[in-house]
């Protein structure tokens, strides 16, 4: 029997700048998140990093590739400072990012994505990530900045939203 | 936002309810090296896209393994795939000059026995107007692995034939699905 799902969970639209947007108490009963964000900085910057950590664990226990094209050339790289990264513009253009989380409730996997993120004025990206821990994801901490001093542009949305399986 | 897992990235509207709808799910029990959705035909009147949504790790004695996405149980050579794959030091693409045996290979997707435990791998593959019977099935993937074997890949592939999709296999090319590795069929509901 068809089941409708990918349900609308979240959304937060910043109405004043801010350095990080937390998804609390993340509902246990799906399969798989989808985040949705179209961001973008304020800061000296003209570009500023993107990360993200889960149930706030902000320790050694990530892993992410990522491939992407500047306008020059393809290029691949890893990282483990956090779960996600990628870049923020604090000019102009916002970042369209789409994050597909799998099995975030399962207790027997580590919890591993699918990134799609563009900034049209610096490069286009897919990323693969894992954070090496069984726990279910309960809540989603996403920051502008390591350290501290870039925002979240007013106007930016961030949608979370679940998929049952 | 149109819940196909590329076209997701790019933006767009909030798909309305109801639109994206879960068809079936295989959880493994126990280790298999394929794993089959058949009888699709019973969706060919209320859907016109099709996903699926897999997390799978294999038990292949090495770091990853390779997959086949295969169309009405055909095993013959007629299929066709690129890609495009990154990892982690340098970005590649391979495709087919011409038809390809066995399927749409996946390289990108499943860790398997010497990669960490409880890593597994995880993909999206959109197959577009599967059941139209004037266009050969195509699909893409986005699939990828953060593991000791680190890959992220897009891959596109067609099979040559213009049946109406009956069934979709996936086979681990060099071991099996283990215990956990779940997929997930979707459906994308044409308009009224």
């Amino acid at each position: 029997m068809p089941t409708p799902t990918y349900i609308p969970l979240q959304t937060i639209t910043l109405g004043s700048s801010a350095s990080s947007v937390t998804f609390a108490s993340i509902p246990q009963t799906y399969r798989d998140l989808v985040l949705v964000m179209f961001s973008k900085s304020v800061g000296s910057p003209t570009a500023a990093n993107l990360k993200i950590w889960f149930n706030g664990d902000t320790g050694s226990n990530y892993s992410n590739l990522r491939m992407y094209g500047n306008g020059s050339s393809a290029l691949s790289g890893t990282g483990s400072t956090t779960f996600f990264e990628s870049w923020l513009d604090s000019t102009a253009e916002f970042t369209a990012t789409n994050i597909q989380i799998m099995d975030y409730s399962a207790a027997d996997k580590h919890k591993t994505a699918l990134t799609r993120a563009n900034l049209s004025s610096l490069q286009v990206q897919a990323s693969t990530h894992r954070w090496a821990s069984t726990s279910a994801i309960s809540s989603i901490e996403i920051e502008s900045s390591d350290n501290g001093t870039d925002l979240f542009a007013v106007g930016s949305t961030f949608s979370l939203y679940a998929i049952e399986a | 936002m149109i819940p196909l897992g590329i076209l997701a990235a790019a933006g767009g509207a909030v798909a309305s309810v109801g639109s994206y709808d879960l068809l079936a799910t295989e959880i493994l029990t126990s280790s298999s090296s394929s794993i089959t959705f058949s009888s699709l035909g019973d969706y060919a009147a209320d859907y016109e896209h099709l996903q699926v949504r897999m997390v799978a790790r294999s038990n292949r004695a090495d770091t990853g393994s390779y997959m086949y996405v295969q169309f009405n149980g055909d095993t013959g050579s007629n299929y066709n795939y690129h890609d495009l794959q990154g990892t982690g030091s340098a970005v590649n693409s391979n495709a087919t000059s011409g038809s390809y045996p066995s399927g749409i290979l996946d390289k990108n997707f499943s860790p398997a026995a010497t990669d960490p435990s409880n890593s597994f791998g995880v993909g999206t593959l959109d197959i577009l107007d599967p059941f139209e019977t004037s266009k050969y099935t195509t699909a893409r993937t986005l699939s990828g692995q953060s593991s000791n074997s680190s890959r992220i890949g897009l891959t596109s592939g067609a099979w040559r034939n213009t049946a109406s999709l009956t069934s979709i296999t996936f086979d681990d090319i060099f071991g099996s699905f283990v215990t956990g590795s779940r997929f997930s069929l979707y459906g994308l509901k044409a308009s009224a």
